[in-house]
């Protein structure tokens, strides 16, 4: 009885964690290193921040939408 | 195809042509836009029953944050923009006078290649806008 109850936590525990690795890849979907990248006047290539980088993602499904590339 | 934009000064029907160019040249492209400075949409090549108007409005968006993030890293502006999305790239090119050559393509285009093919044409549509040689400067 013991060891069964055991197992169930045991099983519960390794669900919880498969399901809260599940939403960190979900929430991580966003914009990537590298996906956007920015050639400046100068000729230097930049990336933008995070959050700019995230923007310009947002932006861009938007734009491919649009232009029925994307459902 | 091409859905017309609003003929001004500047000739947009030969802009549009312009625009077929690069696509055909570039047969990844599948939509291809010229913007000016204030986001005004002055031409573009999109399939039948794509909304202009959002179009050109998330473009403009683009466009300013490009502008934005380029000041921010030291430069004045961008030469070139290359963003990758789920379902394509889009790809910006700056224009002289503070315009803007849009593109976008499908998700295995061979971006180094349309945005070479859009610096070539980059001269072309600042000419027309009269930006380039020849043109306002």
């Amino acid at each position: 009885m013991r060891r069964t109850f055991g197992r169930v936590v045991l099983l519960g525990a390794a669900a919880g964690a498969a399901y809260a690795l599940l939403n960190y890849l979900r929430d991580s979907e966003g914009a990537r290193k590298g996906d956007v990248q920015i050639v400046l006047d100068t000729g230097a290539t930049v990336e933008p921040d995070p959050a700019e980088a995230q923007e310009f993602a947002d932006i861009a499904r938007k734009v491919l939408e649009i232009g029925g590339q994307t459902r | 195809m091409a859905e017309g934009g609003a003929a001004g000064a500047t000739g947009a029907g030969e802009l549009e042509g312009v625009l077929e160019d690069l696509r055909a040249l570039s047969g990844e492209v599948t939509t291809a836009a010229v913007l000016l400075k204030d986001g005004e949409l002055e031409a573009a090549t999109l399939p039948p029953g794509v909304d202009r108007e959002r179009y050109a409005a998330m473009l403009a968006a683009l466009a300013g944050i490009a502008r934005r993030s380029s000041r921010e890293k030291g430069g004045s502006s961008f030469s070139q923009v290359r963003i990758k999305g789920e379902g394509g790239h889009v790809l910006l090119v700056g224009l002289e006078g503070g315009g803007t050559l849009a593109a976008t393509t499908g998700p295995d285009a061979r971006v180094g290649l349309v945005l070479y093919d859009m610096r070539n044409t980059r001269k072309e549509v600042e000419k027309m806008i009269g930006f380039g040689e020849g043109g306002q400067g």
